[in-house]
């Protein structure tokens, strides 16, 4: 059967960069460049990887069985797909004999926008509602409304990708805007999991990893940040 | 060049404003709508015993309602399911670890369908799952329950209201945050 939810979100998925690119070029030193064109590839990719991440933590047999991968509502692994995806648009980018980092950075504000609409879409999904609150929303049979929480994330996730924007258009090197966007994604996602519900009373695998990511990320960032202020006294 | 470049702007701005309508209407619809229809179906009988664990009897419709008349008091997760069907296999463990989280608080019965026995045990002993299980041979079950699409999942209250229905294979996510619904 069709998952109108699913379809629905990954239509908003894709339109919403879409417009937004046609709003806010990506790229003005390389106005041809289109989101769909330079993503779609590398998001499949880290679909898959995802999908198969998750069979081999969870179900190591299903590996072999062509429709379990297909089930995408079990499970994908978002790290390794990141990852994936991260590394095939760098690779591409070298091949084409284009800064990595300034492909990447290009790539971050729209791959945000569509993260945060896949996650604010999670309501016509029915997934992301966490703990009962009269000021959530009630979804349909529920006893209670509760604070939908994955929106909440996705609307976190589309305000960072708006402050990306602002850095970008002020000229921010491109390392510290990919740091960034790997940062904002992680930690939402690691402070939104403590209150979305799941099997078991401790933090979930894709909790921890997220959290692990953020710290990652973070340290990362702020590395990169304390070199270039180091390089911009030693210029002065 | 300028009044071009507003033209665009104000162009895209529209249709990003049409998307956010369309998907602001959607939450609405969603949140409001009843979901898929439930069926009208109410259990009634003499209360039964669920199977025991590791059995699975065939059973017709009253069987059936006898046992979840024999649950009441706590709220019942009924999933309907089939051994040839992907997205059950993917969602069994999730009910297999919902039912060891919840199995205290919550009662849960699987009902295989359009299957044959031998491969509907097959398959509970390769998944290892431990909660009630039967098999609705003559689809008397599936009939009342309305059920179009495998799995299916219904949440029944602690009554034995059946109050929600949910087509398809449901993520930990949402299996998580239905059981905390149902019992709270």
């Amino acid at each position: 059967m069709i998952d109108i939810g699913l379809m629905v979100s990954m239509v908003l998925v894709v339109a919403v960069p879409v417009f937004y690119e046609r709003l806010r070029p990506i790229s003005r030193a390389e106005p041809s460049l289109r989101f769909v064109d330079a993503a779609t590839g590398a998001a499949v990719a880290g679909l898959v990887t995802g999908r198969l991440a998750a069979l081999a933590l969870d179900d190591p047999p299903s590996i072999l069985r062509f429709p379990d991968l297909l089930i995408i509502r079990s499970g994908v692994e978002f790290w390794p797909g990141v990852l994936v995806a991260v590394v095939l648009v760098a690779v591409g980018a070298h091949r084409g004999a284009v800064d990595p980092w300034w492909r990447l950075g290009t790539l971050v504000v729209p791959s945000m926008l569509a993260y945060g609409i896949y996650d604010v879409t999670c309501v016509i999904r029915g997934g992301c509602y966490g703990p009962a609150s009269e000021l959530g929303l009630r979804p349909a049979g529920a006893s209670s409304a509760m604070v939908p929480v994955g929106l909440l994330m996705g609307l976190v996730v589309i305000f960072g990708a708006r402050l990306l924007r602002r850095m970008i258009d002020r000229g921010t090197e491109w390392p510290t805007i990919c740091l960034g966007a790997l940062a904002v994604v992680a930690v939402v996602r690691a402070i939104g999991s403590i209150w979305l519900p799941r099997l078991g009373d401790g933090f979930t695998r894709p909790h921890w990893t997220s959290i692990a990511v953020a710290v990652v990320a973070c340290i990362a960032l702020g590395t990169v940040m304390s070199i270039r202020h180091r390089q911009d006294e030693v210029e002065r | 060049m300028a009044a071009r470049k507003r033209s665009a702007v104000v162009t895209a701005a529209r249709w990003l404003g049409l998307v956010a309508a369309a998907f602001i209407a959607l939450v609405v619809l969603n949140v409001t709508a009843s979901g898929p229809d439930l069926p009208d179906f109410r259990a009634s009988g003499d209360p039964a015993e669920l199977p025991v664990t590791g059995t699975l009897p065939i059973v017709e419709l009253p069987q059936f309602e006898a046992m979840i008349v024999g649950a009441r008091g706590r709220p019942i997760i009924v999933n309907v399911w089939g051994s040839w069907c992907a997205p059950c296999r993917a969602e069994m463990p999730l009910l297999q670890d919902a039912f060891e989280t919840y199995g205290d608080r919550v009662v849960f019965l699987g009902v295989a369908g359009n299957d044959s026995r031998d491969g509907a045990q097959r398959f509970l002993r390769d998944l290892d799952v431990t909660y009630a299980n039967t098999i609705d041979e003559s689809g008397s079950i599936l009939r009342a329950l309305e059920v179009d699409a495998f799995p299916t999942t219904f949440v029944f209250d602690a009554e034995g209201t059946l109050v929600i229905k949910v087509e398809g294979g449901v993520s930990e996510q949402r299996l998580a945050g239905l059981l905390d619904d149902a019992v709270r």
